[in-house]
């Protein structure tokens, strides 16, 4: 009986073990290992002895050979394909190291038609419907493919055709965001795939679209690796961009060059570029950052406690936070009951939904006048950028009684997505996409940023919306609107 | 003896902890403090496994679960039944009532046709059923987060703390009660299970349910005391921890507790109820203090946190296995 009952302490603990791990997130580097492509963003380079630096503070990060790999390659064979005839290539010798992709070459023949037919253009998209920055999936549902039901019910196409939108979660796990891309290349037959939250995600299936020669079109988020990937584009503006125009706002605006700032992320390596875009930016701003901490993706309770004691024991006055918004709300609630308020600050897509500011307004007013960078205005003043959203929620789903955010986020992407179609033409192709994309100047959504593509940068849009948090009406407020600077 | 042993070492090394961090800005102390009042939510989840553990063998990965559906039920008829305003205490009863409803049902339909399989069938089943439930919390309460209010406010509405300030952290009224409410379990289940005919009838069952049946003690009817009662002890834990965490998500008791309350559990002795209470408390401490060196502690000009990424698990795993090394049985644990 007492061997028997070890026997399954064992198999639990090992069980356990698994678990832990698995939760415990990414270590550094993992994603550079992962993405095997030999993409460094700015601020990063392999020195002499061939460590990945990063050039700022000196600090290596690993050898290149492991974190990049020596045998890895972007492109190449598209699967699924049904036409695929020459096109723009995307093999590893087009990509120019720290610079980014240089441009595909003007496209040839058919090309790959992989999911348009005379009638219907098909897209994937995948989106954290659970885990740490969980979506409302009933919005999703109804968001993603508004836009296009809009314009059809208006007699509009994109020359005779319409989009259908296949829509996947990707439980804000990477392996699971490559799984459901793979899943949507290779079954469902989509012609382009496309993520708007959640930076780990949309790097992994971004490069797993770049291995099949899929267009991705994506929230900026991170550029390492991305800024190697010539399939990929930036919607929104990267965070590693908005750290120095964040810097910019603490000092110019909120008077943080003679406070205590503090700097509080996750521990993944694809916010490095973020972390050190807001450095240099504090930097030139003769700022100091008092306080700087990472966590592990996998924090909780402990966690969140800690840093709200650590923060409030010492007086930090501005944080720069950049985690999973449930993590956040967590670190919400302990501020709470800390009656700490600090001047929350920071970037990113899911931070501004107004369900963070509905359940970090509870409990206390900590959140109260937090002010994020985001690629999309608040939901309340929706009608100021774009009426046709609201009058497209009230005539399609007039149960939603005005939509919500991410609603109005997918309605922002899609339409993006509509605009770059009807500039290409009756004529479409991955590789013409990916040509025609990287060539766009002033794609104008009313909504979102404006975007200039180049063949050499792939991250058309540096303007950003400022959104305030409101206790008393628990929403996010557009204070600014297009801002590239303060 | 031995309970009082391990348990007075614990205690006196902690107070050790907050004597040297005593009057020292950015000391340990409070972390302490965050440990105690972290390790009682840890402990409160341990004590509903230990409990199906001691009385049926079976380390049940469904604990969590019944703890977020009763704060998902909680939360509705709180703040999502307008038309009928329903008393805090009446919402939390219907709440108990229905994680002790969907013990009853996960008894009687997975685990008692299992009941004499192997008992790691009986776990996997454990798991699925797991995934069952946050499936169902999906489908029925959507995955964006929820607030769910307290039974304790932590301030009045002027804005003043109700809770008490130790060490300069502030433990609100909420997380005070998590303690108390570990402790008198602990305390009641220790005596349960030790003085009282049906403890004991329920302890034989898990050591031989052929030998109990014969003596004419009623197999099934124990074990859905032992389920039911976990159900119980989960939806407690659910409904007094989630209000504190920030959010209210699917399959949130499962990720953000569970693993440090089987830690916990296995800490403390997977047999030992007070074991329980000790492992959680032991493990809310290891992750605060882990968290306050990774912080504190440099290693040639490098913060620990930037060196050992992931430090509070590195360091709940080396506590773990150590003492499992040296005590098996984990810190109170003995055989039944």
């Amino acid at each position: 009986m007492v061997n028997r009952s070890r026997r399954l302490i064992a198999v639990a603990i090992v069980g356990l073990l698994l678990l832990i791990a698995a939760a415990c997130g990414q270590k550094p580097n993992v994603a550079l290992q992962a993405s095997g492509s030999g993409g460094l963003p700015a601020g990063f380079a392999v020195d002499e002895e061939g460590n990945v630096v990063n050039t700022a503070t000196g600090e290596v990060v690993g050898s290149a050979e492991e974190l990049l790999g020596t045998d890895a390659g972007l492109g190449g064979t598209a699967v699924g394909g049904t036409t695929t005839t020459g096109g723009p290539g995307t093999t590893e010798g087009e990509t120019t190291g720290e610079t980014g992709t240089t441009g595909s070459e003007q496209p040839t023949g058919a090309g790959d038609t992989t999911g348009v037919t005379d009638d219907v253009i098909k897209i994937g998209i995948h989106a954290p419907l659970t885990g740490a920055a969980p979506v409302p999936s009933d919005s999703v549902q109804k968001g993603k493919d508004l836009y296009f039901r809009w314009m059809a019910d208006k007699g509009q196409s994109l020359f005779g055709r319409t989009v259908e939108v296949v829509l996947k979660n990707d439980q804000y796990n990477p392996s699971t965001a490559v799984s459901v891309c793979k899943e949507m290349v290779e079954e469902d037959k989509v012609f382009l795939l496309s993520g708007a939250a959640g930076t780990d995600q949309i790097q992994a299936c971004a490069r797993y679209a770049a291995s099949v020669g899929v267009p991705y079109l994506g929230a900026g988020v991170t550029e390492l690796v991305l800024n190697q990937l010539p399939n990929f584009f930036a919607t929104t503006m990267t965070y590693n961009d908005q750290g120095p125009l964040l810097a910019d706002m603490l000092v110019s605006d909120l008077g943080g060059k003679n406070e205590k700032n503090g700097m509080l992320t996750f521990e993944t390596p694809n916010f490095e570029d973020a972390r050190q875009g807001f450095r240099d930016g504090m930097k030139r701003q003769g700022a100091t950052i008092h306080y700087e901490r990472t966590v592990s993706k996998g924090a909780g309770t402990p966690e969140a406690r800690t840093v709200v004691q650590e923060m409030s024991s010492q007086g930090i006055e501005n944080v720069y936070v950049l985690t999973s918004p449930v993590w956040w709300l967590n670190v919400l609630s302990q501020a709470n009951t800390a009656q700490y308020s600090p001047q929350w600050i920071g970037v990113g897509i899911s931070m501004t939904f107004d369900t963070v500011a509905q359940v970090g307004c509870r409990g206390g007013n900590s959140l109260d006048g937090a002010k994020f960078f985001s690629p999309f205005p608040g939901w309340i003043d929706r009608n100021r950028f774009d009426p046709d959203f609201a009058k497209a929620v009230d005539q399609f789903h007039p149960e939603e009684r005005g939509g919500d955010d991410f609603m109005l986020l997918s309605w922002q992407g899609t339409r993006t997505i509509w605009d770059m179609f009807k500039r290409i033409g009756n004529d479409v192709s991955r590789e013409k996409f990916i040509y025609e994309v990287e060539r766009m100047r002033g794609l104008k959504t009313g909504l979102g940023p404006v975007l200039n593509y180049a063949p050499n940068d792939h991250f058309g849009a540096n303007e950003v919306h400022v959104n305030e948090a409101r206790c008393s009406d628990q929403r996010w407020h557009t204070i600014k609107s297009f801002v590239s600077d303060f | 003896m031995r309970t009082a042993i391990v348990s007075g070492a614990t205690v006196a090394l902690l107070a050790v902890i907050l004597l040297l961090g005593a009057g020292e800005d950015g000391g340990p102390n409070a972390y302490v403090v965050i440990g105690v009042a972290t390790g009682a939510i840890y402990g409160l989840v341990a004590i509903g496994l230990v409990l199906i553990y001691k009385g049926s063998r079976v380390f049940n990965f469904a604990q969590g679960e019944f703890g977020t559906m009763a704060a998902f039920v909680l939360y509705i008829l709180v703040e999502q039944v307008r038309s009928v305003d329903i008393p805090y205490w009446a919402a939390v009863i219907a709440a108990l009532a229905v994680a002790v409803g969907i013990g009853l049902v996960m008894e009687r339909f997975i685990v008692r046709p299992l009941m004499d399989r192997p008992k790691i069938t009986l776990l996997v089943a454990t798991i699925a059923f797991a995934l069952l439930l946050v499936g169902i919390e999906l489908l029925l309460f959507h995955p964006e987060a929820k607030a769910l209010p307290p039974a304790l406010l932590a301030q009045t509405a002027e804005g003043e703390f109700l809770g008490v300030t130790i060490f300069g952290y502030n433990m609100e009224p909420q997380n005070i009660l998590i303690v108390g409410v570990l402790a008198a379990l602990a305390g009641v289940l220790g005596y349960f299970f030790s003085r009282t005919d049906l403890g004991l009838a329920i302890l034989a069952t898990s050591q031989d349910a052929f030998a109990t049946r014969v003596v004419g003690i009623g197999v099934e009817r124990m074990s859905r005391v032992i389920w039911g009662t976990a159900a119980f002890l989960g939806g407690v834990a659910g409904i007094l921890y989630i209000p504190i965490s920030g959010a209210l998500t699917p399959g949130g008791m499962t990720t953000g507790i569970l693993i440090p309350g089987f830690t916990a559990a296995v800490l403390g002795g997977m047999t030992s109820l007070p074991g329980a209470f000790l492992g959680g408390i032991v493990v809310g401490c290891v992750q605060s203090l882990a968290n306050w060196a990774g912080f504190n502690w440099h290693l040639g000009g490098d913060a620990l946190q930037s060196i050992i990424p992931g430090l509070p698990d590195v360091a709940l795993i080396a506590v773990l296995l150590t003492v499992l090394m040296i005590r098996p049985q984990g810190l109170l644990g003995s055989e039944a």
